[in-house]
């Protein structure tokens, strides 16, 4: 075993000297040409990635003006109209009716348009927004929640006006007013939001 | 001449011959030494600073052809494939058999194999070398040589014999 072992060492020296010889070196153009490309390659693998990544999060995060408008985030992708949401007005009483006003959905398209709120919500529907909405469950006091409120076409410009009415009884934490529809550049849904505020009558 | 060309010439062929006894084949020896220079040309402005700088290459280049042979080979067969393989080199026929046992080595335990036997270091800086543990160090090289020596034990009249008698 101790003659193999001593064989076999003197075998790779000479592998590697052989090795040696027969290396064949490419010009060195060649090694700093392949270095400059795949610095490119990651570079451009990069800016892809970043933009890959703004695209796929900036509609989700659309910046809100609280006063109640709503504009799209600084590089939210371009669509064929500005999207925007507008709640006039923006102040109501529990069953207060409030007007929806936006922009920005896919032409003759369907809007869905609701309301959603913060944890530590209080929103029970009314006898008649039950029998309006069958199969609406009835929210717990304290849970955060969303409730749609109505439905309606965009217009052929892509823009829509609906009242809605908010739910009664008693007091809603935090509302938000959104509308939900599809646009002409992506087949995503995107929501718009609008803050709003319901005074309790008492 | 710049610094890196000159390192470049100086030490192309001695490392792929090294990395060679590592891959069992040339054309990947090849490869990973380019690939190890280049990422070497990257960061030559640090590693001209180095003592040795063609132990960072070395080190490089074992690596890539421990963690990368599997793609390497998936590559070379692509490149069989498509008709685009580079002229064989001129090996002896003692050689390529010798490359041929080191392919049943395990490919972990052959760098040990380089820096201990051929290239005569010390375990302890083996192990340093590949950031191993000497005690790993020297199972790996007690395992190779046993693999090593059971291959040509199996194959009395082969390359290694050849080289034994001269």
């Amino acid at each position: 075993m101790a003659d193999a072992e001593r064989e076999s060492e003197h075998g790779l020296r000479h592998l590697v000297e052989e090795g040696t010889r027969a290396a064949r070196r490419p010009p060195l153009s060649d090694l700093r040409h392949r270095s400059r490309r795949r610095r490119r390659f990651r570079e451009v693998a990069t800016v892809t990635a970043v933009a890959a990544a703004v695209v796929a999060v900036f509609p989700l995060v659309a910046s809100f003006d609280r006063s109640g408008t709503s504009t799209p985030g600084p590089t939210a992708p371009h669509s064929a109209s500005p999207r925007s949401l507008i709640a006039t007005p923006t102040q109501t009483v529990p069953g207060g009716t409030i007007t929806l006003t936006g922009t920005g959905c896919a032409p003759r398209k369907s809007v869905t348009l609701g309301i959603r709120w913060d944890r530590g919500a209080k929103l029970s529907l009314s006898m008649e927004e039950q029998k309006t909405s069958p199969g609406q469950p009835q929210t717990t006091a304290t849970a955060a929640g969303t409730h749609q409120l109505a439905s309606v076409d965009a217009l052929p410009t892509g823009s829509f006006e609906a009242k809605v009415r908010i739910p009664t009884s008693p007091v809603i934490n935090k509302p938000t007013l959104w509308a939900s529809c599809g646009t002409s550049a992506s087949s995503r849904q995107f929501t718009q939001y609008v803050s709003i505020v319901v005074r309790n009558p008492n | 001449m710049t610094d890196f060309e000159e390192f470049y010439e100086s030490s192309y062929a001695r490392l792929v011959g090294q990395l060679f006894s590592v891959t069992g084949s040339l054309e990947q020896a090849e490869d990973v030494v380019q690939e190890a220079f280049i990422r070497a040309l990257d960061r030559w402005p640090r590693i001209q600073a180095y003592d040795v700088p063609e132990l960072w290459v070395r080190r490089v280049a074992i690596n890539l052809a421990v963690s990368e042979i599997r793609r390497l080979r998936r590559r070379a067969a692509a490149l069989l494939r498509l008709g685009a393989q580079r002229p064989q080199p001129q090996l002896t026929p003692q050689t390529a058999e010798v490359a041929e046992l080191l392919l049943r080595v395990p490919v972990n335990q052959r760098p040990v194999l380089l820096l201990h036997d051929v290239l005569d270091l010390p375990i302890d800086q083996v192990a340093g070398q590949l950031g191993l543990p000497v005690s790993t160090v020297r199972g790996r090289l007690a395992r190779a040589r046993a693999n090593l020596a059971r291959h040509l034990a199996a194959d009395p009249e082969g390359a290694l014999s050849h080289h034994g008698r001269r």
